[in-house]
């Protein structure tokens, strides 16, 4: 069973799921994040961590400051 | 059914969707498009031929809706207030589930539809085709694949457009919501959107909306919708605008999971590498600054430099304007009227030769320049690089695009604030905009003439209006209430630029600034004539003296210029230009950083006042003049103590 982690803490160039918010995030942080498309269960790869955490989600990038990435909980891809 | 769309066609849809690109090939009518998300601010209108003249109309793109920025808010307008529309959404096929839970919305808002989903190639590249028909029949519209740039789609997409049908398109949420929005129904006006719609908007908490309810329905009403709202949420944790978020994303991620398959491998191209290269936090550096020394060989040496020198002193110095002002003496016999036409501040020595040989190159080669960037994406992913920069001043990295802009234009700069979160946010960004930024004409100028002085001279620039632009971000975000909000935004991929997209950006451009500069140059021109022949001008350097030699060191000539920078910024420096000789490397280094900062142009503070209100704009003024003096003078003083003369 592979652990659950902030997306922080996902390595770059690694491919994890999504599987939902820390408890603390906000609510219109967590609409924007949905719309945005980070659906429980999508399939995200990890592109950089540094200067801010960017990820790919279907075939678009998008980046994240620390603090907002620090809120969406994944899971490594089986 | 179809309904005859005499109000024309809506374009909506996510931020940088391509939304701007498919509005000018429809309608001709060209709106400035880039590859960034926020190009479009306001509202547009054209029409289209293709369609029997049919308007048209672009808006800000929305991540979702409720509304939550300014630009956002004007899209919500536009849903609410036009009639009659047909609403052609722009969808991404880079992110089609994103794109969906957008259509999940609009397909309920009782108006015909037609989905166009655009940038098919650049989804096919990496790797993802989409069933446009499976597509059309999941979701009960016409669906069109398109790639905007290139005009691919296009013409079936007008096709659609002309027998747009309203969608049959039902999604079950959450029983508690479906019965309040059964009992919100008889409560909404009918003559708009579909009242389901505008429950499902008002559910969700959109302040837009309310606003234009309370005008409709009147207060008592929404007071009511209030409490139906605020029933429902009881049986919910979490808030209705999530819930009904989720509700749609669930729908789009099964449709997508249905209608994308997955072709070639799509592995990673160059221009991706490029990307990612662009946003490392060592490699990023180097890239940028190779970028800015691009600019600088193209807008400064070329532009400024050879071409000014063929324009300017062979064509207009050479040839016209001796012509001109033989024709001149010879055929009109009053002296005055020689000096308003060819003498030192004559309309055409002047206004004509400066407007003409002197800016048009430079802000020709900068804004080709600018469009390339624009194009390739690159902006957005100075987002990410400058992001940790932009902390210092209370800003995330999205503040870069306005910042970057203003170097375009400091009054559309100014409009694009917009795009940042929170009110705090638009301030601090305005003003410095206002302070310190100068806009492509002034740049043009200052990077022409201190090209001409030594690369000192332009390095000692930079960093003076580096040094106030940090400086002062810094304690205006200490001495401003409020919090930063962190950084998230989408990064479009690199492209490459089609030329000819780039062409009909930078003449669009050209004619906005032909039309808005020269008049003002010729007034200018005027004015100082005027002043000088009344004898207020040697009574106004008189005046001015203590300032502009006392503390800055500058002959008493130059106060004509600051006169010019009242009006714009560039016309100011143009007039130092015009000194030559008369100025020193070091007095020329003091009087354009002085400049720079100086009063923002004429119509940047019109844009300041219809934004912000007369008295922030005041308040602006009363700081910035000060200041520029301040600092200028400050600058005289530590060159002459280094002993630096070019």
């Amino acid at each position: 069973m592979p652990k659950i982690k902030p997306l922080t803490e996902a390595p770059a160039r690694s491919n994890v799921h999504i599987e939902g918010f820390a408890a603390d995030t906000p609510h219109d942080l967590r609409e924007r994040l949905l719309a945005y498309g980070l659906i429980p269960g999508q399939p995200i790869r990890v592109l950089a961590q540094k200067p801010v955490t960017v990820l790919q989600i279907e075939h678009t990038e998008l980046a994240l400051e620390k603090v907002l990435a620090a809120c969406v909980l994944v899971k490594k891809q089986a | 059914m179809n309904t005859p769309a005499a109000g024309g066609l809506l374009l909506v849809g996510q931020p940088n969707v391509g939304k701007s690109v498919l509005f000018h090939a429809l309608t001709g009518r060209y709106v400035v498009v880039a590859n960034y998300p926020g190009t479009t601010v306001e509202v547009s209108r054209g029409s289209a031929r293709a369609l029997g003249d049919m308007p048209v109309l672009d808006t800000p793109g929305v991540i979702s809706l409720p509304s939550r920025t300014g630009d956002e808010h004007a899209t919500t307008r536009a849903l609410l207030d036009e009639k009659d529309v047909v609403l052609l959404q722009v969808g991404d096929a880079k992110n089609l589930r994103r794109s969906l839970q957008l259509t999940a919305l609009f397909a309920e808002m009782g108006r015909p539809m037609v989905l166009a989903v655009n940038m098919v190639d650049e989804a096919e590249a990496r790797g993802a085709h989409i069933d446009t028909a499976a597509l059309a029949t999941e979701l009960g519209l016409p669906v069109v694949a398109t790639v905007a740039t290139r005009g691919k789609g296009v013409a079936p997409l007008q096709e659609e457009i002309k027998k747009a049908p309203v969608p049959r398109f039902h999604l079950e949420y959450p029983a508690e919501i479906e019965a309040a929005l059964d009992v919100m129904a008889p409560l909404l006006p009918a003559d708009a959107l579909a009242p389901r719609a505008l429950g499902l908007l008002f559910l969700a908490g959109d302040g837009e909306l309310e606003d234009w309810l309370a005008g409709r329905i009147g207060a008592d009403q929404v007071e009511l919708l209030r409490a139906q709202r605020d029933a429902v949420q009881q049986s919910f944790v979490e808030p209705l605008s999530s819930v009904l978020q989720q509700t749609r994303m669930a729908f789009a991620d099964r449709v997508a999971g249905r209608v994308i398959r997955a072709v070639g491998k799509g592995g990673t191209g160059l221009a991706q590498r490029l990307g990612h290269l662009a946003v490392h936090p060592v490699w990023g550096w180097p890239m940028l600054l190779a970028v800015l020394y691009g600019i600088y060989w193209f807008v400064g040496e070329f532009g400024a430099g050879t071409l000014v020198g063929l324009l300017e002193e062979d064509l207009f110095g050479g040839v016209i304007n001796p012509w001109f002002q033989g024709l001149v003496e010879g055929h009109v016999p009053w002296p005055w009227a020689h000096d308003l036409l060819v003498g030192e501040y004559g309309l055409w020595t002047m206004g004509m030769t400066y407007a003409l040989a002197l800016i048009l190159p430079i802000v020709t080669t900068f804004f080709i320049a600018f469009g390339v960037l624009e194009d390739s994406g690159y902006f957005s992913r100075l987002t990410v690089l400058s992001n940790r920069s932009f902390k210092a001043l209370g800003l995330n990295g999205r503040a870069v695009l306005p910042m970057i802009l203003g170097l375009g234009c400091v009054t559309m700069a100014t409009l694009t604030t917009r795009i940042l979160q929170t009110p705090r946010e638009r301030l601090i960004v305005t003003f410095l905009l206002a302070l310190a930024i100068p806009c492509s004409a002034q740049l043009g100028v200052v990077m022409g003439i201190l090209a001409g002085i030594s690369f000192s001279a332009t390095l000692i620039w930079f960093c003076m209006v580096l040094l106030v632009l940090v400086t002062v971000g810094w304690l205006a975000n200490r001495m401003m209430p409020g919090k930063r909000i962190p950084l998230m935004t989408e990064l479009p991929p690199l492209r490459l630029p089609v030329p000819g997209n780039v062409l009909t950006k930078t003449w669009a451009r050209l004619k906005w600034y032909l039309e808005e500069v020269i008049p003002l140059f010729l007034i200018g021109a005027f004015a100082l004539f005027v002043l000088d022949r009344l004898g207020v001008l040697p009574w106004l350097m008189q005046a001015a003296e203590p300032v502009v030699t006392g503390w800055l060191g500058l002959p008493r000539e130059a106060t004509a210029a600051f006169l010019m920078g009242f009006l714009r910024r560039d016309f100011g420096a143009t007039g130092l230009f015009a000194m030559g000789a008369a100025l020193t490397a070091q007095q020329m280094v003091v009087g354009i950083v002085t400049l720079t900062l100086f009063v923002p142009c004429f119509a940047s503070l019109l844009m300041i006042v219809k934004e912000h209100g007369l008295r922030r704009a005041a308040l602006m003024l009363a700081l910035i003049m000060p200041l520029a003096f301040f600092i200028g003078g400050l600058l005289h003083r530590a060159l002459s103590l280094v002993g630096w003369g070019g």
